[in-house]
């Protein structure tokens, strides 16, 4: 139960349901999962916890500054899933990005 | 009558130019040569006829008559006025002075058109003798001036000087003697200055006899002083006696008897050596003069006696009156009474006819003079008139050109106007029809935009209408399937999405389909306070997620109202609340009888106020205040509207009111309410409550070391508050799992504070009662 070698996932939605249900379709085992209710939260969040994935609610209070988290380095989010999705589905999604933004980050260094 | 007698000479001069026979012979071969009619030979034939007229007067008009003819021929002019003025000298020898007068004129005439100055004064010279011996002194006056001021112009000293001489001897005549002094005087300086000493000598004569006669004795004498010696150079013994005459006179003036004496006998013994008849005449009146003065009256008889004899031998009655006059007074000094009766008598004939003469000579001077003075006044008046008429004339020419130029000028500049104005308005005109043409070219640029707006707006209202149509299909069509899924589901997360869908769907149907037609109400009498349980529990889930309640305020009342339909309106209300609802907060109802069985229904949440602009819109359709990319209070913004219109349905009113100490109350009113009569008042107790979690001493000691964990969780690590809780949920009790289910809606909307009061309520076991 090693928390390093687990994929940092931050979930940020200001729907206490969604957030249930996200993090009930998500393996616990394989993730740390971290929660923003706000989109400036979410941003200092996947910063300062450089997160290796992001969920996010594209409609959130305090949306501002969300470009910067877009365009910031090391972050690849770049992938999009309409509500509603199923369990399996936000899993083999999240799986593909993290491997994508791994070998990315690679092919930079 | 001690009057003294003088004896004045007077002299004509003349201008006699004698020329020599053997001049005209040598002209007349000069002539006889001259075979050419030209000037030359005209010029040849009128000096040959001016010359020859002192030997043969006819000859004279011959050569003037062919000179005329000639010059008449060769249209010489000088040469026809030379030979008219030649004829004049004629015919004034010939003594007809009408035809001698007319040459001159006519030469005149000729003269001024060449301005032949010469010819033309000795013309007006000739004519002024002319009339001079007719005794017309005004006009001999008048035409002697005329000569005089051409000769002047002309510059001809000798002309000059010999007309002025003629003006005085004129004067003389007419007895205007001062006037006639400063000629005479100027006349000497010119024949002084072109040493014509003997005419000299006439001139100085008459300037002593001038002063001499106006009693100015000193000039007289220092004139004579100057003639004695002049007359002795030229030799001139006629002129030096009569000069000793005069010197006498002014010595015996002077006093000087002695001198005067021996003077008269210069002037005898000159006179009778020469035998000069005038000088010996003079000479003896002179003494004889004297010596009866000086009372020596036999010498005096002696000379008078002489000077009677020499006067007789004249034909002027002066001189003989005056020989008498002066014997009679010595016969009557020497009481000779006989003699002296015989030489008065004489004396008296003599000067009565003297007299008479003059007397007629006066008169005629004097008619000459008013016919002279009247001709000129008429000459003046006419030339007066002429002048006037000159003037008028001139005046009407200058009005007639100045009027003509002043039109002329006007005409120019009225033509100049006009032409500015004419190029002003085609410029004009140009400019015009340019923005007209341009004006055209946008209108037809507008028109065009304005059809192409049309025409996208008609598309896109087609647009909007097809998509509005497919929208209400769609959402139509979803109604179906929703309620199918709220049947047949037992999830009651499912349940709860599903009743939030097909609550939006609902509005924007029935928005979209009461905005055309009318509400379809089945009104019924219902229970206010069953229509709001039912809405509580169907959104129980919600509340319960804010731990929160519906607290209702009041005794129940029978309302009048579409069941479904106020169902729905408080189902909005509350959905509605509860999002804009902080946690922990409970939801208030309250009621307020109105008049006449109405009733206000009023539904509280102590959320954020609504900003007091965005009030008056909040029933709008797809109004929603806030921020708009607040999701959280995010919906189609079409509930509010649907219970405005279903309120206004049932005849009743809708409005929000919102202030930040009170909370935001959302009312309507219904028309028609009754009180019922039941009531629970145990259940109004309870539910006024804060809805509370109570954990037992063992649940406290079951979450101990989770909670000890959890404390140092950061709020956000929501994989680790998982990780602790989840495991104990199952075994514990209904409180632990509730206190559980807090922790986390607390987590995932990262509420610090409910957090902390969950953890503290955790470790001590007390409620801490939320702010009421």
């Amino acid at each position: 139960m090693k928390t390093d070698s687990k994929y940092k996932i931050l979930l940020a939605d200001d729907e206490p349901q969604n957030i249930k249900d996200l993090f009930q379709a998500l393996n616990p085992e394989s993730y740390r999962i971290f929660v923003a209710s706000k989109g400036k939260s979410a941003v200092e969040l996947a910063l300062n916890q450089q997160s290796d994935a992001s969920i996010m609610d594209c409609e959130m209070p305090e949306m501002e500054g969300m470009e910067n988290l877009l365009t910031a380095p090391g972050t690849a989010t770049n992938d999009y899933i309409k509500k509603p999705f199923g369990s399996n589905e936000i899993e083999t999604r999240l799986q593909s990005t993290i491997t994508h933004s791994l070998e990315q980050q690679k092919n930079y260094t | 009558m001690k009057k003294i007698l003088l004896y004045l000479i007077l002299i004509i001069l003349y201008l006699p130019i004698f020329s020599q026979n053997a001049e005209i012979d040598s002209l007349e071969n000069l002539l006889a040569k001259h075979q050419k009619t030209d000037t030359i030979k005209i010029d040849l034939l009128n000096d040959i006829a001016f010359k020859v007229r002192f030997y043969n007067l006819d000859k004279t008009l011959q050569y003037a008559i062919r000179a005329d003819s000639l010059a008449e021929f060769v249209d010489y002019k000088k040469g026809k006025a030379k030979s008219l003025k030649i004829q004049g000298v004629y015919y004034r020898n010939k003594e007809d002075d009408a035809k001698a007068l007319n040459c001159y004129q006519r030469s005149i005439k000729i003269s001024q058109e060449i301005n032949d100055q010469i010819t033309m004064a000795a013309c007006y010279n000739n004519i002024g003798n002319i009339y001079k011996s007719q005794g017309n002194y005004p006009l001999a006056l008048d035409n002697y001036q005329k000569t005089l001021s051409l000769f002047e112009k002309t510059g001809n000293k000798y002309y000059v000087a010999v007309i002025q001489l003629n003006i005085a001897g004129l004067l003389e005549f007419m007895g205007k003697k001062d006037e006639k002094l400063p000629y005479y005087l100027k006349a000497a300086d010119y024949f002084n200055e072109i040493q014509d000493y003997r005419t000299l000598i006439t001139v100085y004569q008459n300037i002593v006899s001038a002063y001499v006669t106006s009693g100015n004795d000193s000039l007289a004498l220092r004139y004579t002083i100057k003639l004695i010696p002049l007359c002795k150079t030229m030799e001139d013994d006629e002129k030096l006696s009569l000069a000793f005459i005069n010197y006498g006179l002014i010595e015996e003036k002077f006093g000087n008897f002695v001198s005067a004496e021996q003077k008269y006998f210069e002037a005898i013994s000159i006179s009778e050596k020469n035998n000069f008849k005038r000088g010996m005449l003079g000479a003896y009146h002179s003494i004889a003069r004297y010596y009866y003065y000086q009372g020596v009256y036999n010498l005096a008889l002696k000379y008078a006696l002489k000077a009677n004899k020499e006067a007789n031998e004249t034909d002027r009655l002066e001189e003989k009156s005056r020989a008498a006059e002066l014997l009679s007074f010595i016969y009557e000094k020497t009481n000779n009474y006989k003699e002296a009766y015989k030489y008065h008598v004489v004396f008296k004939t003599i000067s009565d006819s003297i007299f008479n003469e003059s007397n007629i000579k006066e008169i005629t001077t004097l008619e000459n003079q008013y016919k002279f003075d009247k001709e000129k006044e008429v000459l003046e008046a006419e030339q007066t008139k002429k002048d006037a008429l000159q003037e008028a004339e001139l005046k009407r020419q200058r009005v007639v050109r100045n009027s003509f130029i002043i039109g002329f000028v006007a005409m120019i500049v009225f033509a100049l106007i006009i032409f500015k104005n004419l190029v002003h308005i085609k410029k004009a005109n140009r400019t015009l029809a340019k923005q007209k043409a341009e004006i055209e070219v946008q209108k037809e640029e507008i028109q065009t935009q304005a059809d192409k707006i049309t025409e996208q707006y008609e598309r896109l209202e087609n647009l909007d209408q097809f998509k509005e149509s497919l929208t209400h299909a769609l959402v139509h069509d979803l109604k179906n399937p929703l309620s199918q899924v709220l049947i047949n589901t037992s999830n009651q997360n499912v349940r709860n999405a599903a009743g939030k869908m097909l609550r939006l769907i609902s509005n924007m149907l029935d928005v979209e389909k009461y905005e055309t037609t009318e509400f379809d109400l089945n009104k019924e009498k219902h229970s206010l306070k069953e229509i709001l349980e039912e809405v509580e529990n169907g959104q129980e889930t919600n509340l319960l997620e804010k731990n929160m309640k519906l607290n209702l305020h009041f005794d129940d009342y029978l309302i009048l109202a579409d069941k479904e339909l106020m169902t729905r309106v408080f189902d909005n209300l509350l959905s509605n609340a509860i999002r804009y609802s902080p946690l922990n907060r409970n939801i208030d109802v309250f009621t307020e009888a109105l008049a006449n069985d109405a009733i206000k229904i009023s539904m509280r949440n102590y959320g954020e106020t609504i900003p007091e602009e965005a009030l008056p819109f909040i029933f709008d359709k797809y109004r929603q205040f806030g921020k708009t990319d607040c999701s959280s209070h995010r919906s189609t913004g079409l509930g509010l509207t649907f219970c405005k219109m279903a309120v206004e349905a049932h005849g009743g009113n809708i409005g929000v009111s919102s202030m930040p100490e009170e909370g935001t109350d959302f009312w309507f009113t219904l028309p028609y309410a009754l009180k019922n009569g039941e009531m629970d008042e145990n259940e109004i107790a309870t539910q006024d409550d804060q809805r509370t979690i109570r954990l037992s001493e063992t649940d406290i000691e079951v979450l101990k070391e989770a909670v000890n964990q959890v404390k140092e969780f950061e709020i956000f690590e929501i994989s680790r508050f998982h990780e602790i809780l989840d495991p104990l949920r199952e075994p514990s009790g209904v409180d632990v799992n509730d206190w559980i289910t807090l922790i986390f809606i607390a987590v995932y909307i990262q509420n610090t504070d409910e957090l902390d009061r969950l953890i503290k309520l955790a470790e001590n076991g007390k409620t801490e009662n939320t702010d009421r």
